[in-house]
């Protein structure tokens, strides 16, 4: 290996065009950083799925005292100008190789659906609360509060079954996405950055980042290039198709979910492009799917995620993972398989235990887990606000998986922090850290 | 308390050996009280300085403390009253096994029926350590009495941040043995920007510092090989949310703590009119179908029917283990087990997700 694995082809610009206001108003379009939205072009654009029947469509910002419940996605705005295939490909459009050319993206705002499912299910198949809070001591624990949220509600059509909405929603929200993003198309963009994994100093330690993703059932499911990750081999990503959607968050359990717009901006790896040439050596994104149904496929898993790494010629792996208890496990037999081919691993993790209950916060790990990265501790009680305003459809919330219910979602109310949207990542994103006491 | 602060008034508490009053005969001493420091309590003192003194010693030899803790608490109780404590010391005891167990002893009856502070030191191997460092405060030591001018200070200095009720931070930087209670706190960097500064110091061969230790956990022993099958009493014990519809006992789908006993009595098999599963960590489609899949009581009907087992316990025996805490589960577990035991199961099958 001369270390140095040509990913000249995979070179991606991404032009940015930063959003601090979205109106409404007759004409959809871009104007400097203000964002004017027909809200008859984003229902048009509902209106193609037959499972929807109506949408509604809000704005909330940073700081409001809004709340947004029923939450499903949040994805960013963008389009491609250059290069192969299409933002979010497999979805709009064939599952051509992205990742290269020019993408534009309209950042510091997001699309964030939200709608509530027709068919009462339960257990794994059920849809698990999400709420995310602008404001007040709840807002640090939800992925998306820090953005302009462009929210639309959808409201399912006659008959349609959890499945056809589920699919429904995420088209359209895909497309408006795309739509907006083409708002950028004809406009210089304030900053543009150029990314590629061009050859570094061969001293330069080399890392891969290894990434371990939540897809089982409807309500948690993960698409790569517009298909569902299955009981597949662990495989190779390129970070930059990553940056242009080639991963969509279908995950409804979500306190563990990772948002669409997360994938793209997966916090390991923008790091890693950072320091790319600078301290390190990023060779690359190994995605193995968790929550495996057995032992022996957890370390089938496991195993070839970490062979697939060495194979890049790794020396060390940072290592984290989108789901609860099982996949810990996978996780962990991971980080140890890792360590057997001598790539020093890193682990990062969120806490199981709840905050101040003195459980252990882990519920299964092996000796190569030795340096661990803590996003800080779930579970933590806190006393969500009053807000102004209740976006997402019904005021009416249901938390704990069903065990508690509350009528009017504006009120104040005791919460356990597992119930924020995506808390399980948005911790390490907010700078949370526990401490032993 | 924002006013200047109070002088401190500390009890000491010692063994006769420490306090310079005996050698091993003096192990059966009991309790006794002197006025102000003795032994290493004048290094108290002199560390105390104005900040506070010690005003009374309990005294009480190791081989006595094991089995009287009442005269002992009591003892304790009146020199606090008649002395105005503020706050208990007790030890180093060092690698001293029986006084590490009393000192540990001394300052949890402190915390909870005195309501007082209280901090003691001893050696990690100290068994006092491993038997109470989640539930008092324990500085480390080293094994022997040499480390005693270097404890000292830092005895005294935690000691009165906690007589003047001052917050504490993680152990860490507070230098306590940690207690096993976590909570969060936000730092300048994101997690991942932490992992990818740990990685490069581990490939590097840096120092790095894990922010989770890990610790052993609790192992299973399997149990004994069943006897025979056909005198097998079975009872099924699951965490798969198995219920009747209406859930009536509020199972929770996630975080659950709570279980229920459903009675399976005159039933060839349990139906999905009637039952159903609320697990959140799993597709629930197929068990919801049939039941028996996840509960396999038609099966265990015709093995008792057939005579291959002599009987099914009329109720299953239900939870839900979705992201539960342990200590929850342990207690469910441990109140299924008695009732399973009760009913006179001499074995459980244990359907698990």
């Amino acid at each position: 290996m001369n270390g140095s694995v040509n990913h000249r082809e995979l070179c991606l610009e991404v032009h940015e065009h930063p959003v601090t206001a979205i109106v409404f108003g007759d004409k959809t379009v871009l104007e400097g950083t203000r964002l004017t939205v027909n809200v008859a072009d984003i229902r048009a654009i509902a209106a193609e799925e037959d499972a929807l029947a109506d949408i509604e469509v809000a704005v909330a910002r940073p700081g409001e005292a809004v709340r947004i419940i029923h939450a499903l996605d949040a994805v960013e705005a963008m389009t491609k100008v250059a290069g192969p295939g299409t933002v979010y490909p497999g979805f709009l459009g064939p599952p051509l190789t992205v990742g290269r050319g020019t993408t534009k993206k309209l950042t510091g705002m997001l699309i964030l659906s939200t709608t509530e499912f027709p068919e009462a299910t339960s257990g794994g198949l059920g849809y698990r609360e999400g709420i995310i809070d602008m404001t007040g001591p709840g807002q640090p624990y939800c992925q998306a509060s820090n953005y302009i949220n462009l929210v639309v509600s959808y409201k399912p059509g006659q008959g349609a079954t959890n499945q056809e909405l589920d699919d429904a929603v995420r088209r359209a929200t895909l497309r408006i996405a795309q739509f907006i993003g083409k708002t950028s198309v004809n406009l210089a963009p304030a900053k543009i950055t150029k990314y590629e994994l061009a050859p570094v100093s061969p001293d330069l330690p080399r890392i891969v980042y290894i990434d371990q993703i939540m897809s089982q059932t409807l309500m948690t499911r993960t698409f790569i290039y517009g298909q569902q990750l299955v009981d597949s081999l662990p495989t190779l990503i390129h970070p930059n198709e990553l940056i242009d959607g080639a991963i969509v968050s279908g995950n409804y359990k979500n306190l563990q979910k990772v948002a669409t717009y997360l994938h793209c901006n997966k916090p390991l790896m923008k790091e890693l492009y950072r320091r790319h040439g600078v301290d390190l050596n990023f060779v690359g994104i190994v995605i193995n799917r968790g929550h495996r149904d057995t032992f022996d496929l957890k370390e089938h898993g496991a195993q070839y995620a970490a062979k697939l790494a060495k194979m890049l010629g790794a020396q060390g792996a940072v290592v984290a993972f989108e789901g609860g208890g099982g996949a810990t496990v996978d996780f962990m037999l991971t980080v140890k398989a890792c360590e057997q081919l001598g790539i020093h691993p890193v682990a990062e993790m969120f806490e199981q235990a709840a905050v101040g209950s003195g459980e252990f916060p882990i519920v299964y790990h092996v000796p190569a887990a030795d340096a661990i990265v803590s996003r800080g501790a779930t579970s933590e009680m806190i006393t969500a606000s009053k807000m102004d305003r209740v976006l997402g459809g019904s005021h009416r919330l249901v938390l704990y998986g069903g065990a508690t219910v509350i009528e009017d979602a504006s009120q104040s109310f005791a919460v356990a922090t597992d119930e924020y949207w995506g808390v399980n990542w948005q911790l390490g994103e907010s700078r949370f850290v526990a401490r032993e006491y | 308390m924002s006013e200047a602060r109070q002088s401190i008034n500390v009890l000491h508490f010692l063994n006769p050996f420490f306090a310079g009053i005996g050698g091993e005969e003096s192990n059966d001493r009991g309790p006794q009280v002197e006025v102000g420091s003795r032994g290493p309590g004048r290094l108290l003192d002199q560390h105390l300085a104005s900040q506070g003194k010690v005003v009374a010693t309990l005294i009480c030899g190791d081989n006595y403390f094991m089995g009287h803790e009442s005269e002992v608490a009591a003892a304790l109780a009146a020199a606090v009253k008649a002395h105005g404590v503020d706050l208990v010391i007790a030890g180093p005891a060092f690698s001293a096994g029986r006084y590490g167990l009393a000192c540990g002893w001394i300052c949890e009856f402190a915390n909870q029926q005195l309501s007082l502070p209280a901090v003691t030191a001893m050696s990690m191997e100290n068994p006092g350590t491993e038997f109470r460092r989640r539930k008092i405060y324990i500085l480390p030591t080293g094994e022997s009495v040499k480390s005693m001018p270097e404890v000292m200070p830092r005895l005294v200095q935690f000691g009165v941040k906690l007589a003047h009720r001052q917050a504490l931070g993680p152990a860490e930087a507070e230098g306590y043995l940690p207690r096993g209670l976590r909570y969060n706190e936000r730092v300048g960097k994101t997690a991942a920007a932490r992992a990818v500064d740990m990685v490069l110091a581990k490939v590097r061969g840096e120092p790095y510092q894990t922010e989770i230790r890990l610790e052993d956990q609790e192992r299973v022993t399997p149990p004994a090989p069943l006897g025979p099958l056909d005198q097998a009493v079975i009872a099924i014990v699951t965490e798969m949310g198995f219920l009747p519809h209406g859930n009536p006992d509020r199972i929770a789908s996630s975080r659950n703590k709570v279980w229920g006993r459903y009675s399976i009595a005159d039933m060839n098999a349990v139906s999905a009119e009637q039952f159903m599963y609320i697990h959140g960590g799993y597709n629930t489609q197929d068990v919801d179908q049939d039941p028996n899949r996840g509960v396999p009581v038609d099966a265990l009907r015709d093995m008792e029917r057939e005579g291959r087992i002599k009987e099914l316990i009329d109720e299953v025996f239900s939870t839900c283990g979705n992201g539960g805490a342990l200590t929850e589960m342990k207690r469910i577990g441990e109140e299924m087990a008695r009732e399973v035991k009760r009913r006179g199961a001499t074995a459980v099958i244990i359907p698990a997700t």
